[in-house]
């Protein structure tokens, strides 16, 4: 049972994708439905991390697009510009891509640390702040770089991705982000998230805990950033500007803050609902705005506020003998 | 009640996904991508009215198509002018409704994202307003309707140079816009390549700024004789408005961005004289301009600006080329189109190479609150 439970979340994702896969080849699905699939994944992604710096540590961040940007720019630098696919026997290229997306991913995390460190000594909404800034500092300075198209956006990027690699990734994030919650670094975030004055008194060191937080999350972005690019085969500035935090906001809060499984189901929930509207037309945004004002009005938590899905949630080893409580 | 909603949710999607699904025979399905909703929307219903309109011209009742009769469907879809919903929307229509063309999208950067999808896919695309060179070297599938920045940018310069006899001009874009920034390149190069002098290169960093005067003052001290504002037409208003207000009394010129009959509203009299580069004019005394000018206003009561007919003719040339290709199919429309040779509003299209049109240009100018046509400049 606890095997199973351990290994659930792995073979959910395998069986998902054995079964997109399967669709896809009797033509049920059709790679409309599959790159919406891949858009939700990705999002899901960001938003997971969004989740453990708002979610979990307490924390305001509003420019998580920004790190995305740094993802996706660095990591299409590095397909694009340094290694591109043509001088690539195609044995190689997906190493490559494997590579450029964790590079992606590393810069976006010291974007992070560098961010956070400074800011994140502060209480209060100076993080906020500092986001939102570094996000379109980002997004200035990407159009200052004319190897990368500087504000002609990055066209010719080599698409790399597909639903394998977005599901490995996604699966990956998910197992991350489950074992850091739950391990004693965790349990330090949640900690400054209730009472950041009694967590310190505590012994708990609270800037390091919240910059650890920042980092990550700031690098899960950053990965979700060079998939998307190897996506799109497109990136524009313009496309990461603060309205997108705001929707990567808008995903985690109406799916439920401080729990993974909300930010699964708001972020895919609200990527494909836009384009199951498109029978709307005009309309299609309109409704999608009334859904979400009906969606705080009902559940102001979110869908999953507070709640996790059990085998998100690992088994709790206690030592032998153990009779306390929790 | 959240199980109901939940459920409620579950069964919309369910419903959505299987819903759009069935498709009739004997019918040609042409796919429009165009911004419906956001920041462009008013572009977008432009778009939507030259789409209707070139269908009602080139295909009343239907198009006959080797020798066999279809009926003409158009689809629209939204893009938000964004580049991943662009490409949802390039990935539905080709999947889903399986058009055999797209008409648009308006932007470049938006059409850079779709581009790569109908590519693979063999679907040719006619985007209507991406003027960025790189949008056509996405494939051989996909054209533009419009010029390309480079072309603009010199036609000003000529104009400058020749109409208004200056040999020094100042410029003030927006660093943030694609748009603006290829105009003012290829403005400075071909004014520089004509013996002029660019006196003042001013920059401002997004379309959200409102506020020019550090730069018009730069650009006051300088001994321009013209000052060229390729923005878009929200932006130059304020800076038209600002600059008077500063001491300029140079005229201003600039590019088609300025197309939008809010414009003297923004610059509030300010505007008066200057002169910009468009694709069109209802104005241009050639018969199709006037035939069509009249069609436009009869049907939809305004008359049409180069959303509109830019459209119209991106569509006008999907519809020719099915007719010349004589089957519905991708390729075969992708040779007819790059083929082509009609006489459309804006002149006589003929693709090039890179499927970039060769066509007129106009120069338009402000007078009393609306714009008159100048003069038209070829190629």
């Amino acid at each position: 049972m606890d095997t199973l439970r351990k290994y659930l979340p792995i073979l959910g994702l395998a069986a998902f994708y054995v079964l997109v896969m399967a669709l896809r080849k009797a033509g049920v699905l059709t790679s409309y439905y599959v790159q919406i699939l891949m858009f939700a994944m990705i999002n899901c992604m960001v938003t997971l991390g969004l989740n453990l710096i708002n979610g979990f540590t307490g924390q305001f961040s509003i420019g998580q697009a920004g790190f995305v940007a740094v993802g996706g720019y660095t990591s299409a630098a590095v397909t694009t510009l340094l290694l591109p696919s043509s001088v690539l026997v195609p044995a190689l290229r997906p190493l490559v891509f494997l590579v450029s997306v964790f590079i992606g991913g590393i810069v976006a995390g010291i974007f992070g640390y560098l961010i956070g460190k400074p800011s994140l000594r502060l209480k209060g909404d100076y993080l906020a702040i500092v986001t939102l800034a570094f996000g379109e500092i980002i997004r200035s300075l990407i159009r200052l770089i004319p190897q990368v198209g500087g504000p002609r956006g990055f066209s010719g990027i080599p698409r790399y991705s597909n639903l394998l690699w977005i599901v490995l990734f996604f699966g990956g994030t998910i197992w991350v982000l489950r074992n850091y919650i739950y391990s004693s670094f965790g349990r330090a975030c949640i900690a400054c998230r209730e009472d950041e004055l009694a967590a310190g008194t505590m012994g708990v060191d609270t800037t390091k805990y919240k910059v650890m937080a920042f980092t990550i999350g700031s690098a899960i972005a950053g990965v979700a950033g060079g998939l998307l690019a190897h996506l799109l085969g497109y990136l524009h500035p313009d496309q990461f500007n603060y309205l997108k935090s705001i929707d990567f906001l808008v995903y985690l809060y109406a799916g439920g803050a401080g729990s993974m499984t909300g930010s699964i189901m708001g972020a895919t929930l609200l990527t494909i609902l836009p384009e199951m509207l498109r029978f709307l037309s005009g309309w299609r945004l309109v409704i999608y705005g009334i859904a979400l004002v009906f969606l705080m009005l009902f559940r102001p938590q979110g869908i999953y506020g507070g709640k996790e899905l059990p085998f998100l949630i690992p088994k709790i080893r206690r030592p032998e003998g153990y009779e306390g409580g929790q | 009640m959240k199980r109901n909603l939940l459920l409620s949710l579950c069964a919309l999607l369910v419903v959505t996904l299987f819903g759009g699904m069935a498709f009739a025979a004997d019918q040609i399905k042409i796919g429009v991508v165009a911004p419906i909703t956001g920041q462009n929307a008013i572009g977008g219903q432009y778009i939507k009215n030259g789409v209707e309109l070139a269908v009602k011209e080139f295909a009343p009742d239907g198009l006959e198509v080797g020798g066999k009769k279809y009926e003409v469907k158009v689809i629209f879809e939204d893009n938000e002018n964004k580049p991943d919903i662009t490409a949802n929307a390039f990935r539905k229509l080709i999947d889903q409704n399986e058009v055999v063309a797209i008409v648009g999208p308006d932007a470049s950067s938006t059409s850079l994202a779709g581009g790569p999808i109908a590519q693979t896919a063999e679907v040719p695309v006619v985007t209507t307003f991406a003027t960025n060179p790189k949008v056509t070297q996405v494939g051989d599938y996909i054209f533009r309707a419009c010029f390309i920045d480079p072309f603009q940018g010199s036609v000003m310069a000529k104009y400058v140079m020749e109409n208004l006899k200056a040999t020094k001009a100042a410029i003030l874009y927006n660093n943030g816009n694609d748009f603006s920034k290829g105009l003012t390149e290829f403005f400075k190069q071909s004014f520089e390549a004509m013996g002029g002098k660019v006196v003042a290169l001013e920059a401002y960093g997004g379309s959200d700024i409102r506020d020019f005067n550090a730069q018009l003052n730069n650009i006051k001290a300088s001994d321009a004789e013209v000052l060229y504002l390729p923005n878009a037409f929200f932006e130059t208003g304020l800076q038209m408005n600002q600059a008077r207000k500063a001491g300029i009394t140079v005229p201003f010129v600039g590019g088609d961005g300025w197309d939008s009959p809010d414009l003297p509203k923004i610059a509030a009299g300010a505007e008066e004289g200057a002169a910009f580069t468009a694709a069109f004019s209802h104005e241009a005394q050639r018969p199709e301009v006037q035939a069509f000018v009249e069609k436009y206003k009869e049907n939809y009561g305004t008359v049409p600006n180069s959303n509109a007919v830019l459209s119209y003719e991106a569509t006008a040339i999907v519809l020719k080329g099915l007719k010349d290709a004589g089957k519905v199919e991708g390729p075969a429309l992708r040779d007819a189109i790059a083929a082509i040779d009609i006489d459309l509003p804006s002149g006589k299209i003929k693709f090039d190479e890179n499927r970039n049109p060769q066509k007129a240009a106009v120069i338009m100018q402000f007078t009393g609150g609306n714009t008159t046509y100048v003069t038209t400049i070829n190629p």
